[in-house]
């Protein structure tokens, strides 16, 4: 019993601190965001198996944390208003070559990270040449060109 | 919000509240990382206490915040003049020792005898006139209150340790 308990558990408190540490922590964008993730995994091993090193204590866990995520998209399908709240909506950054000062301090993104996504997925040099620039619901910046 | 020919489903006020929650959660974040250095949730200085009898004869150091499955101590201290015949007789009640898996005591006790609701370890003395010393590393086995009483001789101890999951 105790199996599910902690599995469910784990996976909502995960779900929950990631959700409200920012999109920037999910999207990996430093070296800092790459490090916690690699770590977060290894300090939830423990708590999710325990003392308990019996194959049938890895299925139930398993089948577990895959069936709450099944629960979760599901849930998020049929209740539209859930998404909103799980997923977030994503945020204009830059607007006309003009970068929006107040959206990109919330989500503690500055002018030089936008321009490295405007050269790495459109080869732009400038921030004039970007039309819009959007922090989506991933945490990753799509970026616009001017025609 | 309208964005000259962009179509996308953003909010402004959306986004404002997402911003307040965050930093809610940052600031519940902080909280619980003092909380954790402070001894609230397992050892730490809020966590470590002593516990005495009236007469002081008999101490025992405990954590009040413990956590299901990580070891710890109880370290007991006893007056000499509680050991009768060369033996201290400690009883520790058996609702405590059955939340706990008692690892090690320290020094092995020459015999553990039931008596009703308690367990009596018997530890030989051989330096009469000194304190004695008792160490039992437990690892804490079930979650929730976990209330101990302790005595030898006269004297009695009683505590209670909060074992978190």
């Amino acid at each position: 019993m105790d199996a599910v308990v902690r599995s469910i558990a784990i996976y909502l408190f995960l779900f929950v601190v990631f959700r409200v540490s920012g999109k920037r922590t999910l999207a990996q964008v430093t070296t800092f965001d790459f490090v916690l993730l690699l770590v977060v995994g290894e300090a939830t091993q423990q708590g999710l198996l325990g003392n308990d090193f019996s194959v049938t204590n890895a299925f139930i866990v398993i089948v577990t944390l895959i069936g709450v995520d099944v629960a979760m998209s599901v849930l998020e399908k049929r209740v539209p208003k859930l998404g909103k709240f799980v997923e977030g909506l994503p945020v204009v950054v830059v607007e006309h070559g003009k970068p929006v000062q107040e959206a990109m301090r919330k989500a503690r993104l500055d002018e030089m990270d936008i321009l490295e996504q405007a050269r790495s997925s459109q080869g732009l040099e400038r921030m004039e040449q970007i039309r819009f620039a959007v922090l989506e619901r991933s945490g990753q910046v799509s970026i616009i060109p001017e025609k | 919000m309208s964005h000259d020919g962009l179509e996308v489903n953003d909010s402004a006020s959306f986004a404002s509240s997402e911003w307040r929650v965050q930093r809610v959660a940052w600031a519940a974040m902080l909280v619980v990382v003092v909380a954790a250095l402070s001894g609230l949730f397992g050892p730490g200085p809020l966590s470590h206490e002593t516990v005495a009898s009236d007469d002081g004869r008999l101490r025992a150091d405990y954590l009040r915040f413990a956590r299901f499955g990580s070891p710890s101590a109880l370290n007991i201290i006893a007056d000499p003049d509680l050991a009768t015949g060369g033996l201290l007789e400690l009883r520790v009640s058996r609702d405590w020792l059955e939340r706990m898996q008692v690892e090690n005591v320290l020094p092995p006790p020459s015999d553990v005898t039931i008596a009703g609701s308690e367990l009596v370890y018997a530890f030989p003395v051989v330096e009469p006139g000194r304190r004695i010393f008792v160490t039992f590393e437990v690892t804490p086995d079930a979650i929730g209150t976990a209330s101990a009483s302790l005595g030898a001789a006269a004297a009695d101890v009683e505590f209670a340790q909060l074992v978190y999951p």
